[in-house]
């Protein structure tokens, strides 16, 4: 399949995303369409890369040591190098109740588990290491980091798998991400990030602190970003809020200025950490805003 | 406050509607199960309440748009009309158009009976369509071109086109009446009485038997009364014209009377008065004087006629505001000869000594030789010679001194009378009083007094009365009361017949015989000439004989001109019908072998109608009713042996008086009132006073405000925010 080419929404519709065949299918899809014909992989920036020689000192782990430079010249160097050597890429993908709106065939979840499946894809296929973490209030489905390429099914039965039901507390999950990388590594979360937006960015800054890079898909329904609602409505809130029944067209203004202010906060506070905020519209087919992200990385890596 | 469609109201339940769709909106709600339910939140917080009042402002001009329109259609009014509940209820209406000749009076382009026509159709536009309507035309009488409540409006409206003015005088309270009672009688929960009128004050007497009329009709029938036009101010009418003289020959310059008179409340300038015979070029004319406030002005004018018969004769003033009064006509009978029967009852043996001796000096005062041209000319018989006379040709028999008669001669006098002659009676020594009261009064009633045996002595003229010297009423010796004329009371009576009048027509078993009127008195106060019109013709008794037998009368210079006008005055009773009042009754007796023919009666305006002939067992009669107009009238038979006559019609004068009623006397009769002159909104004041003020206009205005109000605040309201 040529770059670009449309994929069939027969196969990506919502309930054969939910099916973990389909949802592989569809991933496995999206990026060899990508990476056919291309002469230089866009991943070559998750490659490892070789940093500095500096001198051994006294408990440097002999398996560093740089045998040929030590045969040639008899003194003992250390070989540095920038990254280790296998690049993780972490998928924290938003399994809370406020995932499950969607205006048209797809929900949210279903468009971030395409996404998350995509991304498993990509970074298994070019031998890098992959974790898996779907959460809510808290985690709700782990996978490890794993560097076989056989564990995307793991990953994409998992994400197929998992229905989401309870509220979010994203600050929580991103804090014990936080937490828990040893390594600086790439942290994809995959998100609307409907929760409290200080604290969202507060969790960014705590891994920003470790050194990894995070890049932020905000996942929203045109719907959120549009509210293009008519006559009288009763909106049942996704995580249990109370019932809200209202004539949408005459808050709508009130609720675009409510709601774009919510988002330039995430984007102003992305910015302020150095995180990449990416606006996924789940209008927009997967390959735009894979195609889009795809070559923003390609551009400043 | 009322409502003319009140079934209408109904439509206010439609208030409910938008009620009902805000309930049922409440309803249909879409469920939507919604993430972002934090900023709707807080939109909602920061709108709800303002979401609110915005709702309950738009619901309650939804509610108040469809109630004022469902009261704009039930059409409210300041007043109740009784319109019943589905809408407007069709009236019974009568229109009552004032035809009187004050409705003539112009504003200069149009009368105000023009104007009345104008507002009775106003009437009938503004009425609901199909509405029975009646018209009647009230002058001093009521004609009534629809006599009865038709739904033919074409019908209606030709019939007021057509509608003419009359020259009659004003007398609206029967014809108000007439109509209340023929409103009465129709069916129907709602009736309209409207007076189209100039409120001439003489038009409304005896208005307190209308007052409680309509205060008992008031429940059903609502009368209006709408003044038509505005007096003009001015008014200068011919209110009299006669010949001055009692017999009209022909060829000499006869005088008349002319009376005018001015009814304004200002003086007049100069009047330029005329005189026209026939349809000549005006035969004499003068200039009056000032006339005062009031008053009125006299004036002679003199005319000669060519030829004998029927002319008209017109006096005219210059046209004021008011023209139907500024002319008078009358038909005056113009004499070539004069042809009278004397009866003589004692010849005597020479001419001096004829009973008839003075009488025909006095009737013929001419030299004997002009006395062929004269244009009186006598003819004298004896008693005996009545029988078989044909009367006929002769205007006035005088029976002088006659003793009896026999029956085919009071026969013939009968008929004589019944066409119209005159007979004049002087009785004298011979004169046989039980004839004379049992046949000339019992019998046929024609003397108007009976005859007490003969007073005083003939040859003594000690106890001689005379005349009364002044106060004299009856036309005959009205010229007396002007001293310049001479007196009647020279000549002395030394014996004579004390009268007795016939109070009692019904006692001389005669219909035709009228109560006798007193001509002359005798100073003593006691009867001496007494005058009774007998069918057409006049009788006139005196109380002694012609000669100087029992007085010196005959002698006396006054006796010429007295036996002149007395002959005046029995001779008109043939020509009573040439001058009618408009009004009046034409019964002109005809010739039997007119029996089956068609008369035709062309009036002053020349347009033409039919007049009826009427055969009875003794007479047969040219009856024609409708003189409603003033002038002068020609009727014609054709067919051989053609006939024709003429008469004229004179007008009342008091419809010549400009005062009006004041609206206060007619408000209290319990009238609506409406004042309408030309540039007045007369529609809009009639459905003013049918209905009152009507609402609708303001409600529907004030619908459009509120439609308007809910548009623009809905659009408004419905702005994102």
């Amino acid at each position: 399949m040529a770059r670009g080419e449309k994929i069939s929404p027969d196969l990506l519709d919502a309930s054969a995303i939910a099916k973990a065949e389909s949802l592989g299918f569809a991933a496995r899809l999206l990026v060899e369409g990508y990476m056919a014909g291309e002469h230089r992989s866009p991943y070559h920036g998750f490659a490892i890369e070789f940093a500095q020689h500096r001198e051994y000192s006294h408990g440097d782990d002999t398996r560093h040591l740089d045998w040929k430079v030590l045969g040639r010249t008899d003194r003992y160097y250390i070989k540095q190098y920038e990254q280790e050597t296998n690049f993780v890429a972490h998928l924290l993908v938003d399994g809370s109740a406020s995932m499950l709106y969607g205006s048209g065939k797809l929900t949210k979840f279903d468009y971030a588990r395409v996404m998350a499946a995509c991304f498993a894809y990509l970074v298994l296929h070019q031998r890098d290491a992959v974790s898996l973490e779907i959460f809510d209030r808290e985690t709700r489905e782990q996978i490890p980091r794993t560097n076989s390429l056989a564990s995307v099914h793991n990953v994409i039965h998992r994400l197929s798998d998992f229905e989401p039901s309870e509220g979010s507390d994203i600050a929580t999950a991103l804090h014990n991400l936080a937490l828990r990388l040893r390594r600086r590594g790439l942290v994809i979360v995959i998100s609307d990030l409907m929760d409290n937006e200080q604290a969202v960015l507060d969790g960014i800054r705590h891994i920003r602190f470790g050194g990894s890079e995070v890049i932020v898909f905000q996942t929203l329904d045109p719907h959120e970003i549009e509210f293009p609602f008519r006559g009288v409505v009763e909106f049942e809130g996704l995580e249990r809020e109370p019932r809200i029944t209202t004539r949408p067209d005459e808050i709508r203004k009130s609720y675009l200025e409510e709601f774009g202010a919510f988002r330039r906060r995430i984007v102003e506070g992305c910015e302020r950490n150095g995180c990449h905020h990416v606006l996924v519209n789940t209008a927009h087919p997967w390959e735009e805003i894979l195609g889009t992200y795809l070559a923003f990385r390609q551009r400043v890596g | 406050m009322g409502f003319l469609n009140p079934a209408l109201l109904f439509a206010l339940a439609a208030v409910s509607v938008p009620i009902l769709i805000h309930l049922l909106n409440r309803r249909q709600v879409r469920h939507v199960r919604w993430a972002a339910m934090r900023f709707l939140q807080s939109s909602v917080d920061r709108n709800q309440r303002r979401l609110r009042i915005e709702d309950l402002l738009l619901l309650f001009l939804r509610c108040l748009v469809l109630a004022l329109l469902a009261l704009a259609l039930a059409r409210p009014a300041l007043r109740k009309a009784e319109g019943g509940w589905f809408g407007m209820a069709r009236p019974t209406v009568l229109l009552l158009l004032d035809n009187s000749y004050s409705m003539s009076e112009t504003d200069g382009t149009q009368s105000r009976f023009d104007l009345a026509r104008t507002a009775a159709e106003e009437v009938l536009d503004v009425l609901p369509g199909g509405s029975p309507t009646a018209v009647f035309l009230a002058s001093d009488i009521v004609r009534k071109p629809i006599p009865e409540p038709t739904n033919d409006g074409a019908l209606v409206r030709k019939t007021l086109r057509d509608a003419r003015l009359s020259d009659r005088g004003t007398e609206l309270v029967p014809a108000i009446e007439a109509g209340l009672e023929m409103l009465g009688r129709m069916s129907g929960s709602r009736k309209e009485l409207y007076v189209f009128t100039d409120g001439r004050a003489n038009g409304w007497r005896a208005r307190e038997k209308l007052t409680a009329l309509l205060a008992a009709g008031k429940e059903r029938i609502t009368a209006h009364v709408v003044l038509v036009g505005r007096s003009q101010g001015t008014n200068i009418a011919v209110t009299d014209l006669r010949p001055g003289v009692a017999l009209v020959p022909a060829n000499q310059s006869i005088p008349f009377q002319i009376k005018v008179g001015n009814f304004a409340a200002g003086q007049t300038g100069p009047v330029p008065v005329t005189l026209q015979i026939d349809a000549d070029p005006p035969a004499d004319e003068t200039t009056l004087d000032r006339i005062e406030p009031g008053g009125d002005r006299s004036a002679t004018l003199f005319a000669r006629f060519r030829g004998p018969g029927l002319h008209s004769v017109t006096a005219r003033v210059s046209g004021d505001r008011l023209p139907a009064d500024d002319q008078r006509t009358i038909i005056v009978r113009v004499v070539d000869d004069l042809r009278l029967l004397l009866v003589d009852g004692d010849p005597g043996t020479e001419p001096r000594t004829a009973e008839t001796f003075y009488l025909r000096r006095a009737l013929v005062p001419v030299a004997p030789l002009d006395a062929a041209r004269f244009h009186i000319k006598p003819t004298i018989i004896s008693p005996s010679q009545l029988g078989s006379a044909v009367l006929d040709p002769f205007a006035a028999v005088f029976l002088c001194n006659v003793g009896g008669l026999p029956d085919n001669a009071l026969h013939a006098l009968e008929n004589h009378l019944v066409r119209g002659g005159g007979l004049v009676v002087f009785p004298g020594d011979r004169s046989d009083r039980t004839f004379m009261n049992e046949r000339l009064l019992s019998k046929f009633g024609f003397l108007p007094a009976s005859l007490e045996a003969p007073t005083g002595d003939a040859s003594n003229s000690k106890g001689a009365i005379t005349y009364q010297p002044s106060g004299y009423e009856h036309p005959i010796v009205e010229r007396w009361n002007d001293a310049a004329a001479g007196t009647l009371a020279s000549a002395t009576f030394r014996r004579r017949f004390p009268l007795v009048p016939d109070t009692t027509p019904s006692a001389s078993g005669n219909p035709l015989a009228a109560t006798p009127g007193i001509v002359l008195r005798n100073a003593d106060g006691s009867p001496a000439v007494i005058a009774r019109t007998w069918g057409r013709g006049r009788v006139l008794l005196f109380s002694g004989p012609a000669d100087t037998a029992w007085s010196d009368l005959s002698v006396r210079p006054a006796f010429v001109p007295l036996v002149h006008r007395a002959l005046g005055w029995v001779t008109a009773g043939r020509d009573e019908s040439l001058n009618l009042p408009v009004g009046g009754h034409l019964a002109e007796p005809l010739d039997p072998e007119f029996r089956d023919r068609s008369a035709t009666v062309t009036l002053p305006d020349a347009t033409t109608d039919s007049a009826r002939i009427e055969s009875g067992e003794s007479e047969t009669l040219l009856r024609y009713d409708r003189i409603d107009n003033a002038g002068a009238f020609d009727v014609t038979i054709t067919g051989e042996p053609p006939w024709s006559h003429r008469f004229a019609a004179q007008a009342a004068t008091g419809e010549s008086d400009l005062a009006e009623i004041t609206p206060e006397t007619l408000t209290a009769l319990g009238a609506r009132l409406l004042a309408w002159e030309p540039g007045l909104n007369l529609r809009e004041m009639l459905r003013r006073d049918r209905t009152g003020t009507e609402l609708w206009l303001a409600l529907a205005l004030a619908t459009l405000v509120a439609a308007v109000a809910e548009t623009v605040l809905a659009e408004r309201f419905s702005r994102s925010k």
